[in-house]
């Protein structure tokens, strides 16, 4: 699967030369590797990787073109639609640039104490009834939790997780840490606990400063995080450029999911302008990423749906369901990521939105060139479906 | 410039000359800066107490994200934030306003005293950039002239000649060759050096 092909005819970019933003993490990787492997190149760009501080500096760069395109959490395109975003320039999600990614991460004192409980348990249910049993015996406490960004998959799976396993989210102290500053803010007792994307937890369980308590993906498999953003002027200006971008994503990302190209992967993250080599020895059960396949790349209406969903909760002004829709149709745009696939002969799906968070297992969405294999995606708390053929 | 002076300002730049100008600016113009941050690690907990109406914060700053979590959770009056730019190009903060990027700094403080902190901001910030510009220029030149000096002294030791004479054979050198003097005086000191 490794070796996607491109068609011997490409279209001409209307702008060949591109500045992409991205956050020092291990999902990064697609447009590090891109450019690496010369993948770009060879889909006639020229792209330069500008590393950014703050997912807030991300945005508003591409919202003013200082940065044509970039990675970001999955919210920001979708907050912005909601008028969160400060910014009033409407921005697209083009395509994910993967699933799963993200751990929560206590600190030593804090894992202790969870331990006492009876039911401690490292999976989500047990381990939300530890915290569950800890708040109710120390009524007092409101634990610090840090996340990295309010409109990220990060947010949304910790207050997901709280709200499932019955916690007020008002009975923990939400703040965010800058990445980089995370995992010093745990040792130093800044914060008492953190859900952040990889390599951090990995960093952290290495240091003994803390302890992995449950990953993400044991809250959602498979969950959407970080996609490929630009505003949609410029998607609209540039769709031969956003087809080509598009294409040389999936080359790197095929390439990248290949179990032999990891250790290439890692040493390419390494380089000084992109993570740096403390950074690349994350444990790959803790993120489990995937980056490649229709689940990873497409972008899903009903996953934009969701999102919508979760930033809402923060509002106080809830808009319609009607409402929501045509956000997400406005915001989550595939008609660039079908061109680009097509042209690599990859299968699509036929509808733009699944079913979501509740197969157990391997399943099947119809696809344009037959069945579309798509990976098992159950939230914890949904009751399992018997699964295999959806439509 | 004339401002009304109820407005509290806090100033977050992990570049401290830069603060520093900017804070002097601000308070020329009648503004009440509360505090200059550089070391951001306690940011949520100092904003919380100092209050500001408005914070001036770098488009750059690592810390951006921690104040907008902040924005949204607080859901009394969210603390207004506005960047300036790292990029050069002034226009960066004119297009941020007309394009909304800072529009939230709107909250609560008239649109017109913004623009006018914003304006300072800016106008400060290129003064700095031309500060710094002129600075670097000044200590390459100042290095420039260690080098000559350098080069002089080994050709006169080589060479048994006076000052003036070694002078001039760089200068001739420098003539012939057209390349400024401090690029023969580093050559010469390269080339000595390995004798």
């Amino acid at each position: 699967m490794s070796d996607l092909t491109l068609p011997s005819r490409l279209p001409a970019p209307e702008k060949p030369h591109l500045t992409l933003g991205f956050v020092p993490l291990i999902d990064a990787c697609p447009l590090i590797v891109a450019r690496e492997l010369g993948y770009f190149e060879a889909c006639g760009l020229d792209v330069s990787l500008s590393k950014e501080a703050s997912w807030a500096s991300i945005r508003d760069k591409v919202q003013l073109g200082m940065l044509d395109a970039a990675q970001m959490p999955a919210g920001i395109p979708l907050a912005t639609a909601l008028g969160l975003g400060y910014g009033h320039n409407p921005m697209v999600c083009t395509m994910g640039l993967g699933l799963n990614g993200n751990a929560i991460t206590l600190s030593g004192a804090l894992y202790e104490a969870l331990q006492q409980a009876p039911q401690f348990g490292t999976d989500p249910a047990s381990a939300g009834a530890a915290l569950s049993w800890y708040l109710r015996k120390n009524p007092q406490a409101r634990p610090t939790f840090a996340t990295v960004y309010a409109h990220s998959m990060h947010s949304f799976l910790l207050r997901y997780w709280l709200n499932a396993c019955g916690i007020d989210p008002q009975r923990i102290r939400q703040v965010v840490v800058p990445p980089p500053q995370m995992v010093d803010a745990l040792k130093r007792g800044l914060i008492d606990a953190f859900c952040a994307g990889e390599p951090w937890n990995s960093v952290a369980q290495q240091q003994q400063v803390g302890r992995v308590l449950i990953s993400g993906h044991q809250i959602w498999h498979n969950a959407p995080d970080k996609v490929l953003g630009t505003t949609a002027d410029w998607a609209n200006q540039n769709p031969a450029s956003l087809q080509l971008l598009i294409m040389a994503l999936l080359k790197a990302c095929a390439w990248i999911d290949e179990p032999a190209n990891r250790t290439s992967m890692l040493e390419i993250l390494s380089q000084p302008q992109y993570l740096g080599s403390d950074l690349i020895t994350p444990d790959p059960d803790i993120g489990r990423h995937q980056f490649f396949g229709s689940a990873a790349n497409f972008p899903w209406q009903s996953q934009a749906r969701w999102l919508l969903e979760q930033i809402q909760q923060s509002q106080p002004v809830s808009r319609s369901s009607a409402e929501l829709d045509a956000l997400a149709r406005k915001t989550y745009v595939s008609d660039s990521f079908r061109q680009a696939s097509a042209a690599l002969q990859l299968n699509l799906p036929i509808d733009d939105s699944k079913p979501e968070g509740m197969h157990d297992s391997d399943w099947e969405v119809a696809g344009q060139q037959g069945p579309l294999l798509l990976p098992k995606d159950r939230r914890f708390d949904t009751p399992a479906k018997a699964t295999l053929t959806e439509q | 410039m004339k401002s009304p002076p109820s407005i509290k300002v806090l100033v977050i730049d992990e570049d401290r000359g830069r603060a520093a100008l900017l804070e002097q600016s601000l308070r020329d113009q009648g503004y009440e800066v509360l505090a200059r941050l550089d070391n951001t690690d306690l940011l949520a907990e100092r904003v919380e107490e100092l209050h500001p109406d408005m914070i001036i914060i770098d488009l750059d700053s690592p810390s951006r994200d921690v104040l907008e979590n902040m924005a949204l959770l607080n859901d009394r009056s969210p603390r207004p934030v506005v960047m300036f730019a790292e990029q050069g190009d002034s226009d960066t903060i004119t297009q941020a306003i007309r394009s909304g990027v800072s529009a939230y700094v709107v909250d609560g403080l008239e649109y017109s005293r913004i623009t006018s902190i914003l304006d300072a901001a800016a106008a400060r910030f290129r003064e700095f950039q031309a500060l710094r510009r002129e600075l670097v220029e000044a200590r390459t030149e100042l290095a420039d002239r260690k080098l000559i000096e350098k080069a002089k002294g080994l050709v006169m030791k080589r060479h048994k000649c006076p000052e003036d004479e070694a002078f001039k054979a760089m200068r001739r050198m420098a003539m012939d060759q057209q390349k400024p003097l401090a690029e023969i005086a580093r050559n010469i000191i390269a080339v000595m050096e390995i004798i």
